[in-house]
């Protein structure tokens, strides 16, 4: 089964051409051009990746990232816009994103492409076996 | 590369650096130094300059050492990882006295410090030189931040930041810089606390200008006083912000066009459909009138020429109505207005832009509460009246049975590129330009808060007439 991933954006160009190229690479896409429909996509299906505009009609993106994370906490979110301010910034990584791409002027398609699809890749061997660790660390000792 | 680079050849360039080298008072300049080594970092020479240079340092005398010429080696140093030497050179620096470049030399260290995260032989340094706290350029008070920060002395960096924002207001770079510090270190209630200080000291600056006479823009700009100049500038950050957003949104729709058409055009052996190239040279002429679009509603937010003439408000009404009469009639809204004739003495482009946004934002706001209730039927209503305390004044009030504008947004929508319609719509200029305009003529706009109909919005401009100029 393909990884599904949803994106979100107001600009349909710059959707349409994000979706076609990660199409080409094997994933399924969903656009919504606004938070309420991104809202009602996330409760129909699952996702396992979210690319999510900040500047957006009537919600914005932190406030859809919001609503996002009372849904699923776990979900990848790469936060992609042109659109940088402090105080959003830090509700933003407060609420946890996976990633933060810009576009703008200097955007590459393809850049981003790459981006998502490292998103995916399997761990090393050797972060993997960290990652594992840390886990068995947390893991109470059994008792009899 | 700099035109300098392309005239000068290897051999030129490695024959001045070992001049440098073996004469420690050859006479070049740190830019010349900067371009010999730049030829010769681009021809792979890179050891060869550190080679020379070390030699340099090392035979140097200090009377070198005062230079800035030895600061740049310090740099070069630096820029190509080798640190140690770097600091050697900087600390041999300020152990001169009377060197004119220790501030430079200072920064630079605090500089290495902070990509370093060590600060503790600025510590010593600063033990022995107390005097180089207050140093009270830009660079130094940015660098100085982090040095109190490492020290965990939020004060420090509260007052450094304060320091920052009064001794440079003028300049937008600094206010932007001293926004992302004061945010970095949690201090950003701070920084409104600051600003907002700065914007009551306006408002009773207001008040006591009820009565500007001239409406000329330089004599306006003469009576700002500093703080709202510095809170203007914020404003302008926010507005250049916002003008690289417009214009990147249809750059990068351009862009990823063009990328995705030219990879299916590599795989598929170059070639692609015609329909396809038909499709993706609309897009971007599309694009590009986007981009001129927006260039034209800036226009007016942004020129500074006025032309005041005495003009039938009435007259211009009806005018703005008639280029906006088909979708007036597509949206099926009523559009009333007073008929009897006002005397108006303003810039009538101006007023024209002023309507044309109002009924704009109408229109819209009624569509939208449409597409819920096709049956519904929009009125606008658009009607003139004196000031109730200010008799001199004029008030044109605009109101619609649109879908309003909810509280939470009011506060942010007067600013620019702030919008609730879709991104082919309208790109959240209008209302910020009638604030502009308004602003250089001594009026007002706002929103009436009590009503509840829609939207209604109070034009307020001094109503000066011919007879009383």
């Amino acid at each position: 089964m393909n990884y599904k991933i949803l994106i979100i954006e107001d600009e349909t160009e710059t959707a349409k051409y994000l979706a076609l190229a990660l199409q080409d690479e094997g994933f399924d896409t969903v656009c919504a051009e606004n938070g309420v429909e991104a809202l009602q996509r996330l409760h129909e299906q699952r996702f396992d990746l979210i690319v999510l505009d900040l500047k957006l009609p009537s919600m914005n993106g932190d406030e859809i990232l919001e609503k996002i994370r009372a849904i699923n906490p776990y979900i990848e979110v790469v936060v992609y816009t042109n659109y940088d301010n402090a105080p959003v910034m830090q509700k933003l990584i407060n609420l946890g994103i996976d990633g933060f791409l810009k576009k703008g002027a200097d955007a590459e398609l393809y850049d981003i492409v790459a981006f998502i699809k490292s998103k995916f890749e399997p761990l090393e061997e050797e972060q993997r076996k960290q990652l594992l660790d840390k886990v068995f660390q947390q893991i109470p000792p059994i008792s009899y | 590369m700099s035109k300098k680079n392309k005239i000068i050849t290897v051999e030129q360039a490695k024959e001045a650096l070992e001049k440098v080298a073996s004469t420690a008072n050859y006479k070049i300049n740190p830019v010349q130094l900067r371009s010999f080594v730049g030829v010769l970092i681009e021809n792979k020479q890179l050891k060869y300059v550190e080679n020379q240079l070390s030699l340099f340092v090392e035979k140097a005398t200090s009377v070198f050492f005062s230079t800035a010429l030895a600061l740049e080696i310090a740099r070069i140093f630096e820029k190509y990882s080798h640190r140690d030497k770097a600091k050697k050179i900087a600390y041999k620096m300020l152990e001169m006295e009377n060197s004119s470049y220790q501030k430079d030399t200072f920064i630079f260290l605090l500089n290495i410090a902070r990509k370093t995260d060590n600060y503790a032989e600025i510590d010593e340094l600063l033990q022995k030189n107390p005097q180089l706290k207050k140093i009270n350029v830009f660079s130094a008070l940015y660098e100085m931040v982090f040095y109190y920060a490492y020290k965990n002395d939020l004060d420090k960096v509260e007052e450094l930041i304060l320091n920052m924002l009064k001794s440079f207001k003028d300049n937008q770079a600094v206010l932007q810089t001293a926004k992302a510090l004061a945010f970095k270190f949690g201090l950003s209630s701070k920084l409104e606390e600051f600003f907002s200080a700065a914007k009551k000291e306006n408002v009773e600056f207001e008040g006591e200008s009820d009565n500007i006479k001239s409406i000329q823009s330089d004599t306006y700009n003469t009576l700002l006083s500093e703080n709202e100049k510095a809170s203007n500038a914020i404003a302008l950050v926010d507005l250049t912000n916002g003008i690289s957003h417009e214009y990147g949104q249809p750059v990068t729709n351009i862009r990823f066009n063009i990328q995705y058409h030219l990879k299916k055009f590599e795989q598929s052996g170059n070639f692609l459909d015609k329909k396809i190239v038909e499709q993706c040279l609309l897009n971007v002429l599309k694009q590009t009138e986007r981009i001129s679009e927006l260039n034209k509603r800036l226009s007016p937010a942004t020129s500074t020429q006025g032309h005041i003439t005495e003009f039938d408000f009435r007259e211009l009404l009806k005018e703005v109505i008639k280029q906006e009469e088909i979708r007036l009639l597509a949206a099926n809204i009523e559009l009333k207005h007073a008929n009897s004739s006002v005397l108006l003495f303003f810039d009538k482009t101006q007023m024209r832009q002023i309507l044309s946004n109002l009924i704009t934002n109408s229109i819209d706001s009624i569509v939208e509460k449409q597409s819920g209730n096709r049956e519904f039927v929009g009125k606008i209503e658009i009607s003139t009246e004196k000031d109730k305390k200010f008799k001199k004044q004029i008030n044109i009030v605009c109101m619609d049975n649109g879908i309003g504008i909810s509280e939470t947004i009011r506060t942010r929508i007067f600013n620019p590129f702030y919008t609730t319609k879709p991104p082919d719509k309208g790109q959240g200029l209008g209302l910020y330009i009638i604030k502009n305009i308004l602003l250089k003529y001594g009026g007002t706009i706002r929103l009436d808060a009590k009503y509840k109909a829609g939207a209604k919005f109070i034009v307020q401009i001094p109503k000066i007439s011919a007879s009383e100029k």
